[in-house]
């Protein structure tokens, strides 16, 4: 059994010598699919790393093993040195697994995510949405969440629109609401999953705009996207998988001369788009 | 034709006397069903066994059984058998819960399975307890979609509870019975009667409408789910 | 307390009684299911009709039946047509009357649903490769709105048959009628109701069980 700190470190500031993200030998298989073959990859803090490559190469399931959406079949997470850890299940014990899920609760708090579908929540207002987590999860009163929730909304350029209802709200700005419902909450860690796959052109700028500011406050993030421009101006470090496996890594200025030729045609590719 | 329309005016006042009980016993029975049918539709999903087994055993052994027959058997049978011998209100009650309640549960479990798993995902990503992802977030969202089932099942218990006469429950149809019988005027008595089921059941469509417009939901015009 | 000691021989000697009990509710809910089926596309057609005499009237007479509780329309047609009328129902005619007739307002908005189900383009495209009236209804859009209709007319029938359960009220020899009257005789109420309640319950279950499946089958090949 190695060493596993309780999630009370991460909380408590310990551990501050450890990198914001280890990722050791993930593996995925989805039946017999093998999706990720061995993922070793480490996060320092402060960084800003871009994952891309082609629909099918395992990034999302690993930017989503992160926090366990989606939990790898083997390999070891640890986000700033305390282990994240799958709760077990059982069909027929409905205690078990309850202090990892506590755990895992807690841990999830401290990392952001931003999903390519936005998954606001459409029966709150823009406000509500924001209030939830500083609420259930940060135990703030109802006021100082209100208040908070007003500061992070203007914060994404949304002051005007607190009251209003997701349905109303241009994708753009469901996806900065998103921003903002995740970053209420402190995290150390972002997770942006395809964050601009899903909105008209027209509205990618304004959320990467968003995405650009968060990098420049010195943010970790870890994200999934198409956008080579964004990828090219904001990322300290990318990363290029495919089948699987991380093909290369390095600064954007590196990757303007891949050494692989499937990073060469992937990055052809998205040219294109 | 002849309609003796004093017969039915004179007997309005016991008539409204036992719309209250129908109203009554519909109203208690559902409430409880809406309690046993969220609880029947987390055990459907759950991923425990035991839960899943006895949820689904309940839910299709209760829609399959007919009120009518559930009431006689729970009345006559089950008490006689065991010496448990509950008033005829108790039992009607607690029939209309238990068939419900399996009804509910299959509208609830529709609810929940429609919610987007993206919901589920944003939720858990938050750091949110199990128990708030679905008070905060999945419950919410489910109940929208199930309220317009949920207002067509409610006039369904409305209906089913003139069953409930055969047991003397003193509800509506019960006293009808008793002054058609010692009248001898069947017709306008199960006439009047008839009307004023009509207007409760439209009475509680009204209230589903006003419900879905304060929600936002596109408002349905409910009769009821299928032939009671 | 009078001690109830169980007597499942009563169920066993009584055993083809019982079943000729069963075997009428069947009947009652198969005859029901003909008249709801019949007369229920009957007063489709009427209230699609430009007529707003014909419209109308079928219209209200579909929503009250819709909205009164079938156990009182039972009594009303047994008990209440002798009255105002020359019409002296027998309680098997009355109930596969009153069945029926209920039977029928559900089965015209089954009818109704699904022709509405079938998409407008159906209709368009149907009119633009240039089929007459009767050709769109008959190769384009009946085919598909009878796809749409099997489930819920299936499920009709068990409702129909659930419905039928109660028609020992006015005096129909049912099963239920049977084991009442074994166990006023003998005294054995639970051992007659359960056997009874646990019949019918497995017959409705199981057609039930077959239209769900069948459902799925539509909705796998659709």
């Amino acid at each position: 059994m190695p060493d596993v700190p309780e999630a009370g470190d991460v909380r408590n500031g310990r551990r501050a010598d450890q990198p914001a993200l280890e990722l050791k030998d993930i593996r995925k298989y989805f039946g017999d699919l093998c999706v990720l073959d061995g993922i070793d990859l480490t996060i320092e803090r402060g960084e800003v790393v871009v994952i891309a490559g082609p629909s099918g190469s395992g990034k999302s399931t690993l930017l989503r093993g992160v926090n366990m959406l989606t939990p790898p079949t083997s390999g070891e997470v640890w986000f700033e040195g305390v282990r994240v850890v799958e709760p077990a299940t059982s069909r027929w014990n409905p205690f078990a697994g309850r202090r990892e899920r506590r755990r895992l609760q807690e841990l999830r708090a401290h990392m952001g995510m931003v999903f390519q579908h936005f998954n606001v929540f459409p029966h709150l207002s823009a406000r509500e949405n924001v209030m939830l987590g500083l609420v259930r999860v940060s135990g703030l009163t109802t006021d100082e969440a209100r208040e908070r929730a007003d500061r992070e909304l203007e914060a994404v350029g949304l002051a005007d629109k607190a009251d209003a209802s997701p349905a109303v709200l241009s994708g753009g700005q469901k996806q900065r609401l998103a921003i903002a419902r995740a970053l209420a909450l402190e995290p150390r860690l972002m997770l942006f999953d395809e964050v601009t796959s899903a909105l008209d052109p027209e509205l990618v700028g304004e959320v990467l705009a968003q995405m650009r500011e968060l990098a420049a406050a010195g943010m970790t993030m870890m994200v999934v996207t198409h956008e080579m421009g964004f990828a090219m101006e904001v990322a300290d470090r990318f990363v290029f998988m495919d089948e699987g496996n991380i093909v290369e890594q390095g600064t954007p200025a590196a990757m303007m001369n891949p050494q692989h030729e499937r990073t060469r045609s992937f990055l052809r590719s998205i040219q294109g788009d | 034709m002849d309609f003796d329309f004093d017969l039915v005016l004179t007997s309005l006042p016991q008539l409204l006397r036992a719309t209250r009980v129908t109203l009554g016993v519909t109203a208690v029975g559902f409430f409880a069903a809406l309690v046993v049918g969220v609880i029947l539709a987390a055990g459907r999903r759950s991923r425990l066994i035991p839960a899943r087994v006895a949820s689904f055993l309940w839910v299709n052994f209760f829609r399959g059984a007919a009120l009518y027959v559930l009431v006689i058997w729970l009345f006559n049978g089950v008490a006689v058998a065991t010496g448990i011998l509950l008033p005829a209100l108790v039992v009607g009650g607690l029939t209309l819960a238990l068939l419900n309640s399996a009804y509910l549960a299959e509208v609830f479990r529709a609810g929940l399975d429609a919610v987007d798993e993206g919901q589920y995902e944003a939720a858990q990503a938050l750091g949110l307890r199990p128990w708030d992802v679905f008070r905060r977030v999945i419950a919410p969202q489910a109940s929208r979609i199930a309220l317009p089932s949920v207002g067509n099942h409610m006039i369904d218990a409305l209906k089913d509870s003139a069953i409930l006469a055969v047991i003397a429950v003193p509800e509506l149809m019960f006293t009808t019975n008793r002054i058609a019988q010692s009248t001898f005027r069947p017709f306008e008595m199960y006439v009047a009667a008839a009307v004023i089921y009509l207007i409760l059941v439209n009475i509680i469509a009204a209230l589903l409408r006003l419900v879905e417009s304060r929600m936002g939901i596109e408002p349905t015009l409910a009769t009821g789910t299928t032939l009671r | 307390m009078i001690d109830y000691r169980l007597d499942w021989g009563l169920v066993t000697e009584n055993l083809d009684r019982l079943m000729a009990g069963l075997g009428l509710l069947v009947v009652i809910a198969a005859f029901a299911y003909a008249v709801a089926m019949t007369l229920g596309l009957a007063m489709t057609l009427l209230r699609a009709s430009r007529l707003p005499i014909l419209r109308i009237p079928v219209a209200v007479v579909v929503e009250v039946l819709r909205s009164i509780p079938l156990f009182l329309f039972l009594f009303l047609v047994y008990y209440g047509a002798p009255q105002v009328s020359a019409l002296v129902l027998t309680p098997f005619v009355a109930a596969v009357a009153a069945l029926g007739l209920t039977g029928a307002a559900y089965a015209s908005e089954i009818y109704r649903g699904a022709l509405k189900g079938v998409d407008a383009g159906q209709w368009e495209a149907a009119d633009a490769i240039g089929l007459s009236p009767f050709g769109r209804m008959r190769y384009v859009v009946l085919p598909q709105a009878f796809r749409i209709a099997i489930p819920p007319a299936l499920n009709l029938l068990v409702a129909l048959l659930k419905g039928a359960t109660f028609v020992s009220v006015i005096g129909v020899a049912d099963m239920f009628y049977v084991s009442r009257d074994i166990s006023l005789q003998y005294f054995a109420p639970f051992e007659l109701y359960t056997f009874s309640g646990m019949t019918i319950i497995a017959v409705t279950l199981s057609l039930a069980g077959a239209v769900a499946m069948l459902e799925r089958r539509l909705d796998r090949t659709g």
